[in-house]
Order: C-alpha cells, then sequence, then structure tokens
C-alpha cells in the first residue's frame, strides 16, 4: 500500500468482504437466469430480478456502513480509532464516499448490462443518479447522528421509504392526478446533485467536530436532549420482584422504538400525504391499507432486532451484565414478551387513534363507505363482530412478528440467526422464481379446467396445513418440557384464548356459499397463528448461550 | 507441588478434575481447588493462565466439560438462582449498560438480591463520590469499578467473586477494593476469591492461593505454608565455578564464580547435605516475596518443558 | 496506632506488627491499659488480612505482653512480661549475635557498640519521659 486513500480503501473493502460477495452471488445468479429462460414472460422474471437488484444494493450499503461500535460509551459512528491517522479529515470522509459511488455506479451498470438484456428501463441516468445519492445521503446519516441513536433508526428507516417513493415520482410525471412540472427528470437531476455536495459538507463538518471533541453546537444539542429525556417521569419506586426489574429493563432498553417509529411514520409521511390527497376516495382506500400494514411491516423487522440479547448491538452473546444476574432464562424471556406485548398494545393505540381522527376529519371515505357497505352486505348479522376480531388478529399478529425471531436471536450463533433471516429472505424469491418459471404450464393448467386448478390447490393446501399443525403441536409439547410449569400453563391459557379468536373470526368471516371448502383451510390456518413452539426453544436456546 | 489443602467439606467452591478446552487449544486441564470458608483466597497466574475461564466456571458462564464444579454444594449451571443470588462479582471490565444512571443501577439491581441493604449501598454511594443522576458512559474506568464494586457488595455476599478488579486503575480506587476484601471477610462466615496479577495484594490480603500455569495448577494451599517453604539459600563454593551447580529438584539457580543463589521449595533440610556433597556451605537463608516465587515457578515450568 | 507494614522485604506482616507494637510499648508510645485497635479496624488500616493481625495479637498474648478482656478488646497488659529468665536471654541472645554480626562485618570495636547502646538507651529514657 503506498498511499493512505489506498489503505483506507483497502479496509474498507477487507472488513466487508463478504458483503461483496454476496452481491456478486445474487448478480451472477440472475445474469445465469437471463442467459437460460427463454424470451416470452419477462413480467415476472423482471420482478423477481427487482427484489434481487434490492437486495444486492441492500447489501452493498452493509458494505459501505463504515462505523465501528464503541460498546461502554453506547456509540456507533466513524471509526474513531482513525480519527489519530494523519490523514486530514476531508480524506477520511471522502474516501468512503467516492468508494460507495463508485461501487454503486459500477453495480448498477452491471445489472443493466448482464441482467436486464430484455427489458428497457426508462429513464436509466435518473435511477443512476438516485442511488449515487442514497449512498451519500445514508453515510451523512450514519456519521452525523452518531450521537441520537434511536433517531438515527428513525430516520435512516423513514428516509429507506420516502427513498423509494421519491425514486418514482418522475413516472407520476404523467399521471394526470398528481403531475407537475417539478417531477421532471430534467429539474429533479439537477436539485438532486445540487445536494449531494451538501452531504458531503455536512459529513465533513460532523466528522470534524467528532475528531475534534465536539464543538459548542454539537454539545448544546446533545444537552438539550438529555434535558428533555431527563424531564421525562422517572420511577422512583422499588421494584416489587426480579422480574419486574428486568422488565423495566428491557423496556427502557427497547420498548418505545415500535411505537416511536410507527408514530414518526405517521406524523411525518402519511399524515401530510392524507392531508395534500384529502379530495381522493381512491387514496384513502390505499391509505388504510398502508396505515394498518405498517405497524406489522414495522413489527417484522423491528422483531429481527428485538430477538437478539441486546437490540442496538449485533453481538448475539448474552452480555456479561446480565448473564450474572440471579434469573431463570424463562423469566427473561417472559420480560421480552411482555415488553414486546406492551409495546405493539402502544402502537395500535396510536394507529386507532390516528384512524379516527383522520377519517373522521379530514379523509374522503366516499371509496370506503362503499366498501363498507358491500361488506355488510355479505356479513349482515356478524360484520361488527369480525371487524373488532380483526383488529384484535391484527395486535396479535404484530405481536407475534416482534417474538417470532427469539428462538434463534438469542442462541449465541450467529449461523442460527442470519441463516433465518436468509431463508425468509430467500424463501418467497425462489417461489417467486419457481412461479416465473412454470407460470406459463400453470396458465395452461387453469385456463383448460379452472374448477379443477381451485380444488386440487385447496386440497393441497388443506393437507400441508393439518401436518403443520400436528408438527406444530408435536413440537410444542417436545419444546416445552423443560419450562416451569406455572409459565407453562399461563401461556397455554394465552395460547387457548388467541387461538378462539382466531377461530371465531375464520369461522365468522368464511363466505356463506362453501363451494370449494375453504373453512377447513382457514380453521387450520388459525390454528397455526400464535406462536408456541419456538418460544419453548426460546428458553434452552438462552440457556445454550448463557451456560456456553 | 501441592500443600495440604482444605477438605471439600465445608468448601465454598469446590472444583474437581475440571478441563476445558476451546477449538484445539486447551485452556484448563485437570484443575483441582477447593476454596474453605471465611478466607480470602487468592488465584494468581500469568495472563492466558485460565484465571478468567475457571471464574467463568464458578459463575456457570462455562459448563463443566470434564469434571465437576460446586459452589455453595450446588451446580451453577443447573441452579443458576440460588448460586448466583449469594456471589458478589466484580470482573475486569464491569460490563455495565453505559444508559443507566448510577440510581437506576442501585434500584435495579436490588430487586434481585433479597438481603439488599440499602442503607450500607448508600453509605458507599457516598464514600466512592459516585453522584446518582449521572450516566455510566460517562463515568471514569475507576468511578465504573466504584460502580460495580459497589453492587457486587451491597448485598452482602457470601461469596464476593473478583476478577482481576484493580487493573489498570489508581492506586485510591485500588485500596477501595482492597478494603472491600478486608471488610467482606471480617464478617463472619463470608468468604473472597480474589484472582490478579498484582501480587503484592495478594500477598497483603489472602489466606489461601493457588497458582495457575498454562492451565494446570502449580501451587495450591495456606500462604504462610508457601512462604515457609520457598526460601532462596546462598551456596559459596570454595573454588569458583563455571557452570551452575546441578541440584536435583531446585526451582531456580543463579550467579556466578563462588556465590550461587538457589531457591528451591521444601527441602531445606536436606541442602546442608546437598551444598557439603558440592563442596559449598549456605552463608545466607531469606524468605522468597510471592513475586519471586511465582516468577521461579514460571519459569520452571517452562524449562521442564522444553527438556 | 502508627505501624507500617510492607510485604517486600521477605519478614511475614504478623512480625512486622508484633516487633512494632513491642517497640511502641518499649518506647512509651503505648502506655499499660491502653487500648490496642480492633483487629477490623487495625486490618482495614494496614489492608491485611484480619486473620494476619488476629495472629499476630494472639502471638503478643501468648507472649504476655497485651490481655485479651473477654468481649472488650485487646489491651496493654499491666503486668511486666511473664516469660522465664532463660527464654529471656535466649531471645536477647539471638538479637546480640546478629548486632555483634554486623559489628564485625562493619568492623566496629566492641567498646564502640557498647558506648553507642548506652546513646541509645538515654534516647529512649527521653521519650519515654516527654
Amino acid at each position: 500500500m503506498h498511499s493512505p486513500v489506498a489503505a483506507l480503501a483497502w479496509e474498507i473493502w477487507k472488513r466487508g468482504r463478504r458483503s461483496v460477495w454476496l452481491v456478486l452471488i445474487c448478480l451472477a445468479f440472475c445474469a445465469f437466469i437471463n442467459l437460460v429462460i427463454p424470451d416470452t414472460n419477462h413480467a415476472l422474471f423482471s420482478a423477481v430480478f427487482g427484489i434481487a437488484m434490492v437486495l444486492s444494493v441492500v447489501f452493498l450499503m452493509g458494505l459501505l456502513n463504515c462505523t465501528e461500535a464503541n460498546p461502554t460509551k453506547e456509540w456507533n459512528g466513524f471509526p474513531y480509532r482513525i480519527f489519530t491517522l494523519p490523514v486530514p479529515t476531508w480524506k477520511l470522509v471522502a474516501v468512503p464516499m467516492v468508494l460507495g459511488l463508485v461501487t454503486i455506479e459500477l453495480l448498477y451498470l452491471a445489472w443493466i448490462k448482464l441482467v436486464w438484456t430484455h427489458s428497457q428501463i426508462d429513464r436509466p441516468l435518473w435511477y443512476a443518479v438516485i442511488l449515487g445519492a442514497y449512498v451519500l445521503y445514508y453515510q451523512t446519516t450514519l456519521w452525523s447522528l452518531a450521537d441520537f441513536r434511536i433517531l438515527r433508526t428513525i430516520v435512516l428507516s423513514i428516509g429507506g421509504v420516502s427513498g423509494i417513493l421519491v425514486a418514482v415520482l418522475p413516472a407520476l410525471e404523467k399521471v394526470n392526478a398528481v403531475s407537475s412540472l417539478w417531477f421532471s427528470e430534467e429539474r429533479l437531476i439537477p436539485i438532486v446533485l445540487g445536494t449531494l455536495p451538501v452531504a458531503f459538507v455536512t459529513a465533513w463538518a460532523s466528522v470534524a467536530g467528532q475528531r475534534h471533541g465536539g464543538g459548542c453546537r454539537q454539545n448544546w444539542l446533545k444537552l438539550l436532549v438529555e434535558w428533555l429525556t431527563d424531564l421525562l417521569p422517572r420511577r422512583t419506586r422499588d421494584f416489587k420482584s426480579p422480574a419486574a426489574a428486568q422488565f423495566w429493563f428491557e423496556w427502557r432498553r427497547a420498548g418505545l422504538l415500535l411505537p416511536v417509529c410507527v408514530g414518526f411514520a405517521l406524523l411525518v409521511v402519511i399524515g401530510p400525504l392524507s392531508w395534500r390527497f384529502r379530495t381522493d376516495p381512491q387514496f384513502t382506500v390505499i391509505a388504510l391499507g398502508w396505515v394498518v400494514g405498517l405497524p406489522l411491516i414495522l413489527g417484522f423487522l423491528i422483531g429481527k432486532g428485538f430477538a437478539k440479547p441486546d437490540l442496538f448491538s449485533t453481538n448475539l452473546s448474552v452480555p456479561q451484565f446480565l448473564a450474572v444476574r440471579p434469573l431463570t432464562a424463562t423469566e427473561f424471556i417472559v420480560a421480552k414478551l411482555k415488553v414486546a406485548a406492551l409495546s405493539v398494545f402502544i402502537t395500535w393505540i396510536l394507529v386507532v387513534l390516528f384512524m379516527t381522527l383522520w377519517l373522521s376529519v379530514w379523509a374522503d371515505s366516499l371509496e370506503l363507505q362503499k366498501m363498507l357497505y358491500q361488506f355488510r352486505m355479505f356479513h349482515p348479522n356478524s360484520w361488527r363482530e369480525i371487524l373488532a376480531l380483526s383488529f384484535v388478529a391484527l395486535m396479535i399478529l404484530t405481536w407475534r412478528l416482534m417474538v417470532n425471531g427469539l428462538w434463534t436471536g438469542l442462541s449465541g450463533r450467529r449461523m442460527y440467526y442470519f441463516g433465518s433471516i436468509g431463508l425468509q429472505v430467500l424463501v418467497p424469491l425462489l417461489a417467486l422464481l419457481a412461479c416465473a418459471i412454470w407460470s406459463g404450464s400453470i396458465d395452461h393448467l387453469l385456463q383448460r379446467n379452472p374448477e379443477l386448478g381451485k380444488s386440487i390447490a385447496v386440497q393441497v393446501l388443506g393437507w400441508c396445513l393439518a401436518l403443520l399443525v400436528i408438527a406444530k403441536l408435536w413440537v410444542a409439547v417436545f419444546s416445552w418440557r423443560n419450562i416451569a410449569p406455572r409459565h407453562a400453563r399461563q401461556y397455554l391459557l394465552m395460547w387457548i384464548a388467541s387461538t378462539l379468536c382466531f377461530l371465531t373470526l375464520a369461522i365468522l368471516a368464511s363466505p356463506p356459499f362453501d363451494v370449494y371448502r375453504q373453512t377447513h383451510v382457514y380453521l387450520l390456518a388459525a390454528l397455526l397463528l400464535f406462536p408456541i413452539a419456538r418460544l419453548g426453544f426460546a428458553a434452552s436456546s438462552l440457556e445454550g448461550n448463557r451456560h456456553r | 507441588m501441592k500443600f495440604p489443602s482444605p477438605s471439600s467439606a465445608e468448601a465454598v467452591v469446590s472444583i474437581t478434575n475440571l478441563a476445558r478446552r476451546f477449538g484445539s487449544k486447551t485452556v484448563l486441564s485437570d484443575v483441582s481447588l477447593h476454596v474453605p470458608r471465611g478466607g480470602v483466597f487468592g488465584l494468581v497466574g500469568e495472563n492466558g493462565a485460565g484465571k478468567t475461564t475457571l471464574i467463568k466456571h464458578i459463575l456457570g458462564l462455562l459448563r463443566a466439560e470434564t469434571g465437576r464444579v460446586r459452589v455453595f454444594g450446588l451446580n451453577p449451571v443447573s441452579d443458576q438462582v440460588s448460586v448466583l443470588g449469594r456471589i458478589g462479582y466484580l470482573s475486569e471490565q464491569p460490563d455495565l449498560p453505559g444508559w443507566m444512571r448510577v440510581d437506576e443501577l442501585m434500584r435495579y439491581s436490588r430487586a434481585f438480591y433479597p438481603k439488599w441493604d440499602a442503607a450500607y449501598a448508600e453509605k458507599l454511594r457516598e464514600q466512592f463520590g459516585l453522584n446518582p443522576t449521572q450516566r455510566l458512559s460517562t463515568l471514569s474506568k475507576g468511578q465504573l469499578a466504584k460502580a460495580g464494586l459497589l453492587v457486587a457488595q451491597a448485598h452482602r455476599p457470601e461469596l464476593l467473586l473478583l476478577d482481576e478488579p484493580s487493573s489498570g486503575l489508581d492506586p485510591l480506587v485500588r485500596r477501595d477494593i482492597l478494603e472491600a476484601v478486608i471488610r467482606t471477610v471480617a464478617d463472619e462466615g463470608r468468604t473472597v476469591f480474589f484472582s490478579s496479577h498484582l501480587l503484592e495484594e495478594i500477598e497483603r490480603v489472602s489466606d489461601n492461593i493457588a497458582m495457575l500455569h498454562q492451565g494446570r495448577i502449580v501451587l495450591c494451599g495456606s500462604l504462610d505454608e508457601i512462604k515457609l517453604q520457598h526460601r532462596q539459600f546462598t551456596l559459596h563454593f570454595e573454588t569458583s565455578q563455571t557452570r551452575a551447580p546441578i541440584i536435583a529438584g531446585a526451582l531456580s539457580i543463579s550467579g556466578s564464580g563462588k556465590e550461587w543463589s538457589v531457591m528451591c521449595n521444601g527441602w531445606r533440610d536436606h541442602l546442608p547435605e546437598i551444598a557439603a556433597g558440592l563442596g559449598a556451605r549456605i552463608v545466607d537463608d531469606r524468605a522468597q516475596t510471592l513475586n519471586e516465587i511465582f516468577v521461579a515457578h514460571a519459569g520452571a515450568n517452562i524449562s521442564t518443558q522444553r527438556s | 496506632m502508627q505501624i507500617q507494614v510492607s510485604v517486600s522485604d521477605g519478614v511475614p506482616i504478623y512480625h512486622q506488627i508484633i516487633s512494632q507494637v513491642r517497640y511502641l510499648i518499649a518506647a512509651g508510645r503505648l502506655q499499660p491499659g491502653e487500648e490496642l485497635p480492633p483487629i477490623r479496624v487495625l486490618a482495614e488500616q494496614l489492608t491485611v488480612n484480619p486473620n494476619t493481625v488476629a495472629r499476630a495479637y494472639l502471638e503478643l498474648e501468648r507472649a504476655g505482653i497485651v490481655t485479651k478482656r473477654h468481649g472488650s478488646g485487646t489491651y496493654v497488659s499491666e503486668a511486666r512480661s511473664s516469660i522465664s529468665q532463660k527464654e529471656k536471654t535466649k531471645i536477647l541472645a539471638k538479637r546480640i549475635d546478629a548486632l555483634l554480626t554486623e559489628a564485625r562485618h562493619l568492623d566496629v570495636d566492641l567498646s564502640e557498640v557498647i558506648k553507642l547502646m548506652r546513646e541509645r538507651e538515654q534516647v529512649m529514657d527521653e521519650e519515654v519521659t516527654k
């Protein structure tokens, strides 16, 4: 290595070797498929390629995540140890940024040339520009907001979501409802390019401030945040029991993340959008779908972090401070489950408040009222119960998404945790690919005999679900055998209550004319929804992690 | 070399034939020791000798692959709650959560130990000079150690377990830690298990010690006995010796010309005959500090391994 | 009671405590009937194991220098030492051997040693009368 720049760039590459391999594998896989498939049927393959491309961009962002954690100081930002090298700050900041720009543009070019050869991407230049801009914004946010962990998580997640919206703006140029001269490519590209130097300067200023001990501006902001958090009511009573103390610990650590993220999204994204489009009935329906889906999506994402012993660190082993607490593993897990439940409850309260405010005050609910009317016609006697039970079911589902990963995350083995995440991404992708490949023959089969196709599908599904239910109950008995009877009884009661709720919903909501006998499919699916087996494993995973 | 160690009947910690490997590396092999109730037990060893691994076995953070570990007569892995509730633990880097404040840390820890003495904890907090509203991430290294010591001590544990608590700390904090050790053991029936490589501290406060070298116990027993048995003799030869005299079983031999220093362990009665046989007489006989004993044993083991 | 101990000079700690207590008594800084600090307090002050201090006190009690009153602490004995004349001679002979060895090495005459002893006796008397 002959120059500091080369050394810094080499370090970034070396640390992210695994991400590079993942990106190349994605690319190679899709390029291979592209070579092999026939020329027809590109729509479905485009979906697969699109998802794979997004995945490769995400992996690349992982590579470009040039931060290091300092556990005692609770800080995760620009690597502090680099500050003692004899390199000026602007170079330290420029190397990862330029590296990021170059690699993402190369990746984009590779995708266009190797994979998207048959279909044409309109506006290729716009996507190139926006991808480069995202890399820069991502790095700037990571470094500038290093002191404000929760705010940074929120900004990154909201930024990611709204980034997708911004990316499709030029496509909306021709759509009459939202067209505006400002959405055209010719105007947007210079605007975005203009913000890039601002991002660089912001990153440079923040990193320089961190390097030289923070100026008064930074201290002032931090002091303000701390003063605000100190104003919040703090617990002054003693804890009644170790379990209560552990609940408090987990709540302080992880409890408010989901409500704050959802609240922020509602306030900053969906709220203003709903005001902008308050005269559009179609929009109300779509937005309602997003509002209801938001806790589920965010619950899934946050649940991945919640599954780890410590939400904010990537270390999967039990921190020593917790490992020497005189508390059984079951009680740790009970604390986590309770925190997840309270978190989900508060989130849904926020969602309901927003919905009541929005729908009653300023939304155009014409379309919505029509749909409600049709629904009431379909289920004249039980529509209120169905709505109430659906609401409860959604809350339970969100809770399930939060605690789903506990048995892999707490095990302490990276392979289980990342493997399960990988599977959850890979299996739908492969299913989509399989559909794409055999879509032709499936279409043909369905055209010839629609009834047969549907009934076969229902039968197969029914048998699969029945086997899954039996497997679930067997595994549950096996995994719960070591847990204290008191906890097992309490959890079993909860399982029975929720499953009854789901079953009632399934019975009430099933269509009156059951030609294909779909009801039993719904009933079987209802039995599968509340987690029981994997939570039994969570306790023994934590034991194994704590006592290696 | 083993000295008579206390019986396992009244031992607070009883380890028998413990061995542990991490991958291909053997960290502990055939370790047996018994910590009697009501004293200070010092564990010494160089870096990488296996002290922290041994202490993690006592806490139940590592399972005993071969051998047995019993704390208060219980298995620390299966009876973790009862064992951990009677232990106060301070490690080299107290892994305290940085987002907590000092008063929150005290309140949180109090919930887990029924014998927590709130007045005593408050007295300790004032003595250590910890501000209750300060966040742990803003504390210095010494203050963090004091906070960890407060949490470990305030519930008056039956066993105070210290894993190199003084490393990297200034003399004031080290004194606080030693005072905590002495205060603990002055109360009837409470025990301290103290691992350190500041041998001066171990020498001041220990009743019994054990020395670990490359995963094996090379010394175990009462500190007074060990110091009594290890002595350094100076031999004066009539004629100048070109090479070091060969004395079987000596821990270390050094010197030049007519005067040679021999450090031996336990056979001071035989030494006059051996010396006479070599044509020398004993002119000096002095005790050894623990530091010198430790260095001699570590060096002796290396040389026996090489030969 | 101000005494210092150190681990680095090879003498066991309890020995150091015993000899310093004896010196304090001989120099009059500890009067007969005065209470010695409790074991626990002295252990904390010196940062040594309480068992070591307990052993020192036990040896002092055996030598008759201090007496332990049940429940209320350890006090300097009123009575003179009750060691037999033979033992006293033995203890002193050992010390004198060390002194004479040292003097021989330093090439100091016996009469000079005796003169020095008289001078030191006078100094000690002055300290007692203070």
